[in-house]
């Protein structure tokens, strides 16, 4: 008994000199909308400190009402889908200097945006077609995010499509993400985490 | 280095476990690997190993040592661990005590306490309670809830579904679905088996 503990303990110490830096020891805040919500992040990111603020139905407001709760923290934020249908078409630039601004009031210090996914066709009924608008969106945010320290933007767009809209594969509805849309944006934010 | 470390001791302890007869490998919640050897009827020592979708520096390693006894038909068993990743971004350590109390023999009710330490989410009590009910010769249903980390965070859990033993084997795939506001709702396949060499 006694030699049994005395090997799990010099196990203990060895294992526990393992050290190492890395940013993943952190506490990574996803807020959003629905995308962020459904998104089972202790399964995709099972060695990472992370926290699910996703809310489902969610847009520039929400971010707008967490300005400063995460000063200093860092956050991956996805979110903007929602707001499509608010958003007059060739008002997108200035909505996407409200989406960033919003974003850069969270507080954070290090700022992961990724961008609106697009959608598949019967989730598009605009006059002008919505994954147009969308990517539209995207690069107006994209040009903001360069603008501000700390801020990445992750596009995931392209990634998602096929023949123009949201690839069936990745999503359930149309709208949200299946385990594999899930698979293809976590393996875009853990290259850069 | 850590790697041949590992390889090392998991080959010695199979080895030795092996000859001795008394070793069991297995899978836990689909994403680690175990081995467990044991000592006595009372002792069992075991090292598990985490099978992520991730690089090697980001694996999870963990070793643990139980004491085991029964009383008639309760059991009692209380197993302290100590885990981490091989960059060292973070360990944990904790120990579960469970009790399971046997009823008309077929149905068994099963609760464990956990109180564990993430050196990242620091501490937390955890536990989880549940029923395994022999339906069929070696099928039982499976019933839980859970706080009990099934990756590395605490969750509300509800996981349910079946259990077959042999006697050399045993398989339990459970669903495993979150019952907590706010959280992804999503249920993952927990699959969990041992196979007694």
């Amino acid at each position: 008994m006694k030699k049994l503990f005395i090997l799990l303990t010099m196990m203990a110490a060895i294992l526990g000199s393992c050290g190492g830096d890395s940013d993943l020891n952190k506490v990574y805040s996803f807020v959003g909308d629905s995308l962020i919500a459904r998104w089972d992040l202790s399964y995709f990111f099972p060695a990472c400190l992370t926290r699910n603020d996703g809310v489902s139905g969610s847009g520039v407001q929400y971010l707008e009402s967490l300005g400063g709760k995460y000063a200093g923290g860092r956050v991956v934020v996805l979110s903007g889908t929602n707001d499509l249908g608010l958003v007059p078409s060739g008002d997108e630039q200035a909505y996407a200097e409200r989406f960033v601004e919003a974003v850069a009031n969270l507080g954070a210090g290090r700022v992961i945006v990724i961008s609106i996914p697009p959608r598949s066709k019967n989730w598009c009924h605009n006059e002008l077609d919505d994954n147009t608008r969308i990517r539209i969106m995207n690069a107006s945010i994209a040009k903001e995010c360069g603008t501000r320290p700390g801020f990445t933007y992750v596009d995931v767009f392209d990634l998602l499509l096929r023949d123009g809209y949201l690839n069936g594969e990745y999503t359930h509805d149309g709208l949200h993400m299946s385990e594999q849309g899930y698979e293809i944006i976590t393996k875009k934010i853990k290259d850069i985490l | 280095m850590k790697r041949l470390l590992i390889a090392v001791l998991t080959a010695f302890i199979s080895c030795a476990a092996v000859a001795a007869g008394r070793v069991e490998l297995g899978l836990r919640d689909t994403r680690f690997i175990y081995a467990t050897w044991n000592i006595n009827h009372h002792f069992n020592i075991g090292l598990e190993h985490s099978v992520y979708s991730e690089k090697f520096k980001l694996q999870h390693i963990r070793i643990a040592a139980a004491y085991h006894t029964s009383i008639k038909d309760l059991s009692i068993e209380c197993k302290p661990y100590f885990g981490t990743v091989y960059n060292g971004d973070y360990y944990d350590l904790g120990a579960q005590i469970t009790a399971g109390y046997r009823i008309a023999g077929r149905l068994t009710l099963e609760a464990t306490v956990n109180p564990h330490y993430d050196s990242g989410y620091e501490y937390k009590t955890c536990w989880r309670a549940g029923a395994t009910c022999r339906i069929w010769r070696e099928l039982s249903a499976v019933a839980q809830y859970s706080t009990i980390p099934e990756y590395r965070q605490s969750e509300k859990r509800v996981r349910v579904g079946l259990r077959f033993d042999t006697e050399r084997l045993w398989i339990m795939p459970l669903l495993s679905i979150s019952v907590a506001s706010g959280q992804s709702k999503s249920p993952r396949v927990a699959v969990s088996m041992g196979w007694r060499i």
